[in-house]
């Protein structure tokens, strides 16, 4: 078993709350050996959840040692601010494992967008490197997807699109929280890929749209 | 309302609905991190789909106490960040500095990119001559670029714990400077070059 049984006191802390644990963390300056302790089993109950999930959503964008920090990173951050974690009081040991993943998540997203920011280029692709895929191409796929769920639909025509458009649209995402009103990317950004590639910020919002019409007509071409 | 505003707003309806669709597809992809107990949810079903083993295509993950460590460092005045930056290897360099991809820069130097990145990642096998005429190379096609920054970059090799403070370097391979320009995809010409050129020391 990965994760060693500590006992600190009564409470072992193996078996101890995620909320616990991050509490634990969040009185450190009054009792450090027991933050580590609790940093120690946090990490290793989540790691594998946040190094899978950083390498699938870092794919292409960063290297495995950007990966590496960003999960370390993520980790740190969590044991920083574990003082804003809060727990939702759920009975169930496997929602509440979720609970915790969520908060990482949100930690791991935000750094994420940090970290894109700061390598420039990272967040499009030269506008002249664009391999747009032709019009016939793109009726071809969707005249051969084959018919299944609304969701599988969207994540067949996401597939379809150009780099430079999934790449627009995953910036849009990235920084879209469930409840908002549309995917949209921060101005702060729009101004920096306008001055990175020479282009328009109407020009970027305008790829976004292309690119979620294209989603809308994959969707109503196999819906109909 | 009148007719122009009611299908204005059905418009943003049909918009905020794909959007939660785009959304979710990205979600079920793994292209952005779940932030809900159900998007979690999503996500642990797919992992056990794929089945994946931890830590797929990369290498030993570090433990809970590199990670204290790296805290501990930063803490006393040793920002970690500042540590990384100082052990640059030489294609990251390159690529910050030139801001081009790796391929075009091999292509600058007169070299192919399965080269390039070796001799980055075992930079200790690479000859005094041969990293000369790297950075002569880049200094002359490359932008931003030195000689010294070039030979300064070959002290850092790739597979030295770096940018994730590892304590532990990963597994080093048993390479040599000759494996490399063989399996470098050069031409025999090209390759006979390199190597002759790295006995001219």
């Amino acid at each position: 078993m990965e994760t060693e049984i500590i006992t600190h006191g009564a409470l072992v802390i193996s078996e101890a709350s995620d909320e616990l644990l991050l509490n634990l963390m969040a009185n450190r300056n009054n009792d450090q050996a027991s933050a580590e302790q609790a940093f120690t089993e946090f990490y290793n109950r989540h790691k594998r959840y946040v190094f899978l999930t950083a390498c699938k959503t870092a794919n292409g964008l960063f290297d495995d040692d950007e990966k590496f920090d960003l999960v370390q990173e993520t980790f740190i951050r969590a044991y920083e601010k574990a003082h804003t974690f809060k727990g939702a009081a759920l009975d169930d040991t496997t929602q509440e494992r979720r609970w915790a993943r969520a908060w990482l998540g949100k930690i791991a997203n935000n750094l994420l967008v940090d970290k894109m920011r700061k390598k420039k280029g990272i967040l499009l692709l030269s506008y002249d490197d664009e391999r747009v895929k032709p019009e016939a191409e793109w009726n071809r796929a969707v005249a051969k997807a084959p018919r299944s769920s609304e969701q599988r639909l969207v994540q067949e025509a996401l597939e379809q699109l150009t780099e430079k458009e999934q790449r627009i649209l995953r910036l849009a995402a990235l920084n879209y929280s469930p409840g908002d009103k549309e995917l949209r990317i921060p101005d702060s950004d729009l101004d920096e890929l306008a001055t990175t590639y020479d282009v328009s910020k109407a020009s970027i919002r305008q790829t976004k749209k292309r690119a979620k019409e294209k989603v809308r007509n994959y969707l109503e071409a196999r819906l109909q | 309302m009148n007719a122009k505003e009611n299908n204005q707003n059905v418009m943003k309806d049909e918009d905020k609905g794909l959007d939660e669709k785009i959304y979710r597809a990205m979600i079920e992809m793994g292209w952005v991190f779940p932030q809900t107990v159900e998007e979690v949810e999503i996500a642990e079903e797919r992992m056990d789909q794929e089945n994946a083993a931890p830590h797929t295509g990369l290498p030993t993950a570090p433990t809970a106490e590199d990670i204290l460590k790296r805290m501990a460092a930063a803490n006393s005045g040793a920002p970690a960040a500042e540590q990384t930056q100082q052990k640059q290897s030489l294609l990251s360099m390159l690529r910050e500095r030139a801001k081009m991809k790796a391929s075009a820069i091999a292509e600058c130097l007169g070299v192919t990119a399965p080269f390039l990145s070796d001799i980055s990642s075992h930079s200790a096998a690479i000859p005094l001559r041969i990293r000369k005429e790297i950075a002569r190379r880049a200094t002359a096609s490359l932008p931003g670029i030195t000689e010294q920054d070039v030979l300064e970059s070959f002290s850092h090799n790739s597979y030295e714990p770096i940018a994730a403070f590892r304590d532990k370097p990963f597994e080093e391979e048993n390479i040599n400077y000759e494996k490399i320009v063989l399996r470098s995809d050069m031409s025999d010409e090209r390759q006979r070059y390199w190597l002759s050129l790295a006995n001219e020391e």
